[in-house]
């Protein structure tokens, strides 16, 4: 078995996918299982393509076509066979959800959604397989305007297509820089081939050039703060499936981009690109969670945590990189594996708790999580799901999230040994504690979200109406969380496999040094430096403790076992009693109040009522400081050149030709070089 | 050709006196007219340049102006009352752009082949633009932009003598379904405002 044809024939199903699901359109049921049957085979494809080069080593192949520019060259190593194979198991993940889920669009452009999923998919997998510059930008392109679509599907909403036009503007942005970034390495390495740009060599300044380009690029991307505006808003607006694989694949595509420039191209660079990158990373570490904790609005939630995973993804880049600066490789090693390793644990969690939130609003209608609760008894599995993605986001162990998580914290651990001087130290310590800082919020982010949605009582009507998710819908969500405790105990083995894709770029004998750990030991170590973890050793503890625990109960517990409603001084409990959403992150509002700067809104109604009754409408506005700074300013400035260009617009078809004149006789005088 | 030149120029000179519009159709006609034979001196003998020129005669000579003087037989006040330049001034300044033009081409192809006839076409083509910019009726407009038509065609033909058949068709087709759908437009203006007077259309800016 050659790896063309298995690839060839990954791309020739999702091409009989596009061309056939139109034919379909009379049977919207017939459509959605085929449409969706295709994706899951497709990704399934992409998975045994990542597996097959994960044992036969990497593949090449290129297919000439006749234009100029153009090649169909693929070029499948260790790093792509990785994001392959994440793009498989999340997209394998999301249509299998789809067949359930899709078909609450039956009716509602039903059939664009399809295609438009199918293409947004095939794009995905050929952005990280294709090895070409121009190829690239293409598929980067389709990429692109696939996802936008499928942001505007629903475009009835003014805030969805608002979102969607943000999310152009922003992509189209990115895709320039990362255009010019491509383009300077072409001009200065004369190949449009990746597997040339290897190892090349430019100048200083062209070198810095490209890093800026790239970084601006792929960040807008990615949703790094300050570029992360469209995210919070693109993301939510999308179908679930679809905003599960954007917030848990899409985003890696640009991380797979930063890959490839980094360690491929560009190469060890100086310390100030790692620390640019280590410094936009904390801020979106810190400020995305922050923003996660203020959202009530399910998907905006965690949307924002998204830009604080991309956040923490990148203190791994930005260690690694300073490391290899400094060269220290075999503690670049240790940081761009605990970044790796953060992407695909990443790809697996949110895209659990965007399903999770997808078959809540489903169930409820609504995506204010003020208006949920209580759904714990009406949706049981799905909360189990939900809560094990959310134990795994908040890092707790022994799940995956917790793995990455501490990996990281080991390499940024090592950081004030690359950084010079007391102000490289202070602020290395500074990274930790504000890394820190990020987990706990995390964890109480998503005990918030966790809490809200799905306990105490329902607040409103259609949350106390709500049903069970379909059974696919929760086939996917269980096998996610399952991968998501699975990979927290194949950790080790799969550490030694992503050391196996740093290889090609790092240097092999440091790569080496770190892989000596053992199947129960998860390790760093280097020189004296050391730090351990064995998750198996932890689960032991854990078992034990229970098991310990309940034979403690059995013996000297009592038996007595009441149930009832919970004592209120004799009232009823009500929901209004409950913690809000609202109310559960106000200790953390006030505490950030000079970033957050929150404004509240009362509003109290005392005419229901002449002697008691009143009514309280109590709304917070928290401020998005970059909105503020950067977006708001630059807003004002365009509309203001906008107005100062409509004045040569005067309509008058006379003075549109005179300008017409007046170019013609220019360049004719010019001509002649007066 | 020399002559044929002059005559051109003339014809574009005459345009920027006439106010009424039958008259501008007319000279319009006789400038096409005078294209067609430029065309068929030029052709030597060749047998597409002969179907170019015969084509011509038909659409530049035959149709446009047809249609032209339907529109206009049709409107009331068929003059062109108010340009925003009098005759006077647009007359200087076509002998500005021809002098222009001259100058020009006499710097850039000094004693170049056909030089009269590149500099003609080129002073054809700022008079069109000219004679759009400083008329309000659109019958006038539709004149100038033929005027231009004319000149590049005739720019066209004296550099390369005689585009490839294909194109010459394209660009005739494409002149016919300007002239055609600025005769509709031109109708359905009259329809609306009772008047072919383009400055109406600037109430259509939002």
């Amino acid at each position: 078995m050659q790896f063309v044809n298995i690839y060839l024939s990954m791309i020739l199903l999702f091409a009989v996918g596009l061309s056939a699901t139109p034919l379909l359109r009379h049977n919207l049921k017939l459509a959605n299982i085929f449409a969706h049957g295709i994706a899951t085979l497709g990704s399934l494809a992409a998975v045994l393509c990542a597996s097959f080069i994960f044992v036969e080593g990497p593949q090449a192949f290129s297919i000439p076509v006749s234009l100029p520019f153009l090649e169909f060259s693929v070029r499948v190593d260790y790093l792509a066979a990785y994001f392959l194979a994440i793009i498989g198991i999340a997209g394998a993940a999301a249509s299998i959800y789809a067949f359930d889920y899709g078909r609450e669009y039956f009716g509602r452009r039903f059939m664009v959604m399809a295609e438009l999923y199918l293409t947004f998919l095939l794009a995905m997998i050929l952005v990280v397989t294709i090895s070409h510059i121009f190829a690239f930008i293409v598929v980067w392109e389709v990429m692109s305007v696939a996802s936008f679509l499928l942001v505007g599907q629903e475009y009835s909403r003014p805030a969805n297509t608002k979102a969607a036009y943000l999310y152009l503007v922003m992509t189209h942005v990115g895709t320039a820089f990362i255009t010019i970034a491509f383009l300077l390495l072409w001009k200065t390495s004369g190949s449009m081939d990746f597997a040339a740009l290897t190892g090349w060599r430019g100048d200083e300044w062209t070198r810095n050039a490209i890093f800026i380009c790239s970084l601006i690029g792929f960040g807008t991307k990615a949703g790094v703060i300050p570029v992360h505006i469209w995210l919070p808003k693109a993301h939510p607006a999308a179908p679930t499936h679809v905003s599960a694989l954007m917030s848990g694949v899409m985003l890696k595509t640009a991380i797979y981009g930063m890959c490839r420039f980094y360690l491929e191209f560009l190469g060890t660079g100086p310390v100030w690109w790692g620390e640019l990158i280590l410094l936009l990373a904390i801020v979106s570490a810190v400020l995305g969670v922050l923003y996660a904790m203020m959202e009530h609005d399910i998907k905006s939630l965690l949307a924002y945590s998204s830009v604080e995973n991309i956040g923490i993804i990148l203190l791994g880049i930005g260690a690694g990189m300073v490391f290899m600066s400094r060269g220290l490789s075999s503690f670049a090693v240790l940081a761009w594996s605990a970044a790796l390793f953060h992407v695909l644990n990443h790809a697996i969690f949110k895209s659990l708790l965007f399903f999770g939130a997808g078959a809540v609003v489903n169930a409820t209608h609504t995506r204010d999580i003020e208006h949920h609760g209580g759904l714990i008894k009406a949706m049981p599995y799905t909360a189990i799901f939900f809560l094990a993605g959310a134990a795994a986001i908040s890092a707790l162990p022994p799940l995956n999230g917790f793995v990455s998580e501490w990996l990281i914290f080991q390499s940024l651990l090592i950081l004030p040994e690359a950084l010079s001087g007391v102000a490289g130290k202070l602020s290395a310590a500074l990274l930790i504690s504000l890394l820190g800082l990020t987990s706990a919020l995390a964890a109480a982010c998503f005990v918030k979200a966790f809490g809200v949605v799905f306990l105490a009582k329902p607040r409103s009507v259609s949350a106390a109406e709500a049903h069970e998710a379909p059974c696919l819908m929760l086939g996917s969500m269980g096998f996610l969380a399952i991968m998501c405790l699975g990979i927290g105990f194949i950790a080790p083995w799969l550490r030694v496999m992503l050391q196996s894709i740093l290889i090609p770029f790092l240097s092999a004998e440091a790569v080496d040094n770190m892989v000596g750990a053992k199947w129960y030991l998860l390790g760093a170590q280097s020189g004296s430096a050391a730090g351990g973890l064995s998750l198996p050793l932890l689960g032991a503890v854990f078992v034990v403790g229970l098991v310990f625990a309940m034979a403690l109960y059995r013996v000297c517990g009592c038996k007595n076992r009441l149930s009832g409603e919970t004592w209120t001084c004799g009232i009823v409990p009500a929901a209004r009693m409950e913690y809000t959403a609202t109310g559960f992150s106000g200790p953390i509002r006030r505490a950030f109040g000079k970033i957050l700067r929150p404004r509240t809104e009362t509003v109290i109604n005392r005419n229901i009522s002449p002697y008691s009754g009143r009514r309280v409408i109590f709304e917070v506005h928290i401020t998005h400081v970059f909105d503020e700074l950067v977006y708001q300013p630059l807003n004002r400035y365009i509309v203001k050149l906008s107005r100062f260009m409509k004045e040569i617009q005067t309509g008058s078809v006379q003075l549109y030709v005179g300008y017409i004149m007046v170019v013609t006789i220019a360049v004719l005088i010019w001509s002649t070089r007066w | 050709m020399q002559v044929l030149a002059i005559l051109l120029l003339f014809s574009a000179f005459l345009l920027t006196r006439a106010s009424r519009l039958a008259s501008a159709v007319h000279i319009l006609l006789a400038q096409s007219a005078m294209v067609a034979a430029a065309c068929a001196v030029e052709s030597g003998g060749s047998m597409h340049m002969l179907i170019a020129a015969v084509l011509t005669v038909l659409i530049k000579v035959g149709l446009i102006p047809k249609a032209l003087l339907r529109v206009v037989s049709q409107l009331k006040r068929e003059r062109e009352v108010d340009p925003i330049m009098g005759p006077n001034a647009s007359s200087l300044a076509a002998a500005a752009a021809i002098v222009m033009t001259y100058a020009v081409i006499d710097r850039t192809l000094p004693g170049g082949l056909s030089w009269d006839a590149v500099a003609a076409s080129l002073a054809l083509v700022f008079i069109g633009l000219m004679l759009i910019i400083t008329r309000r009726q659109a019958i006038m407009q539709i004149v100038g932009l033929i005027t231009i038509e004319n000149g590049l065609y005739l720019l066209g033909l004296s550099t390369t003598h005689g585009l490839p058949m294909i194109i010459e068709l394209g660009i005739f087709f494409d002149v016919l379904v300007a002239v055609s759908v600025l005769v509709i437009l031109t109708n359905r203006l009259k329809k609306s405002f009772q008047s072919t007077d383009t400055s109406i259309l600037k109430k259509l800016k939002g």
